[in-house]
């Protein structure tokens, strides 16, 4: 799994792309917490993820419940199928805001 | 065993070890075909005749019928020392692939016997994930799964080995996990034995998580994708046995 960090207007966007099981997962939470923590809104692209398992599907939920309690933004966007069949199959298609793309992100 | 169903297992011992040889012509194929090598016991035997024609048996007949509802003429040759299979133009929508064809008549000609299509063991280590789940996906498709149910199951398994990886073993103790692959029926079984902790059945019967806690997500995605998941008694030597069974 690699990841990569842009500024897109008020929020930050964090790019995953490749494989993110339980070897790489404590990568993508860190990352995610990391910026949230920094007091960012953060939305995560998952368009280049080609799978991901729970430990991955963790690390964001533990990203949206941060950003509950601190009173930010956490959307993902650009949901590829094999990341939202995972969603969907543990039920949390509905649970996260999931745009279409970034230029959706004003809709926030 | 009777004459007849140790011949049907010749038969279909040739006939698995012939798995791939059919071929499509082509992109939108007209015919496909595909040849049998056979044993120099069964060239010519007193009723040849009639167990060649019981390959044709599934379809009743010069017909063979895909479950997808598509049809084809199919033709037995049998020449020297090879049968030989002769599918004419499909007909129907979306014809299937000729693996698909192999496997619906490998699935047809032997209901009740079980094939092992893969097994490993592997260190359990969380770097290996990677590996089970490349065996896993070319397993599934090669049995003839859909993209998305490989995907699926790929997801079960992993999640199952990550388990035993995680809260089996845990960080501090070393040991392997053996995952084998059957087919049997329709079905695809998955045997995952593991020398870790002796798990506590009752794990499966948790509730699903809730919307935001993470924590028994795994299991939750194990029941969701297999039709049936215990664990059963395992093997000497092994600690934990988690069967986990797909319909296809």
């Amino acid at each position: 799994m690699t990841y990569a960090v842009q500024s897109a207007g008020s929020y930050t966007v964090i790019s995953l792309h490749g494989e993110i099981d339980l070897q790489c997962s404590p990568d993508t939470r860190s990352v995610i917490l990391d910026r949230l923590g920094s007091g960012e809104n953060v939305v995560v692209d998952l368009s280049g993820v080609s799978y991901i398992d729970s430990s991955g599907v963790a690390s964001l939920v533990e990203g949206l419940r941060f950003a509950k309690t601190r009173g930010l933004r956490f959307a993902l966007v650009s949901v590829s199928a094999p990341a939202m069949q995972v969603l969907e199959l543990a039920r949390l298609e509905k649970v996260f805001p999931i745009y279409a793309a970034v230029d959706d992100l004003d809709q926030l | 065993m009777p004459d007849g169903a140790r011949q049907s297992h010749r038969f279909l011992q040739v006939f698995a070890r012939s798995r791939g040889v059919f071929a499509l012509a082509g992109q939108g194929a007209t015919s496909a075909f595909g040849s049998l090598p056979m044993s120099e016991e069964q060239r010519r035997p007193p009723g040849a005749r009639e167990r060649v024609g019981g390959l044709t048996h599934p379809w009743g007949g010069s017909t063979a019928r895909h479950p997808c509802g598509a049809l084809a003429p199919c033709t037995v040759v049998r020449r020297n020392d090879r049968t030989r299979f002769v599918f004419g133009q499909i007909i129907g929508q979306n014809p299937p692939t000729a693996q698909s064809w192999t496997v619906s008549l490998r699935r047809a000609m032997m209901p009740n016997v079980s094939a092992q299509l893969a097994q490993m063991r592997i260190p359990a280590k969380i770097d290996e994930l990677r590996n089970v789940r490349r065996l896993v996906r070319a397993t599934c498709r090669k049995a003839g799964c859909p993209v998305k149910t490989t995907n699926q199951i790929v997801l079960a398994i992993d999640e199952a080995c990550s388990n035993v990886i995680r809260h089996g073993y845990g960080p501090d103790f070393t040991g392997d996990i053996e995952l084998e692959i059957l087919e049997e029926e329709n079905e695809l079984v998955f045997r995952l034995t593991d020398s870790a902790e002796p798990v506590d059945p009752a794990i499966l019967e948790r509730a699903p998580p809730d919307e935001l806690r993470a924590g028994g997500l795994g299991i939750h995605l194990i029941r969701s994708v297999m039709d049936r998941v215990e664990y059963a008694e395992a093997p000497a030597g092994r600690v934990n046995l988690l069967l986990m069974r797909k319909r296809i």
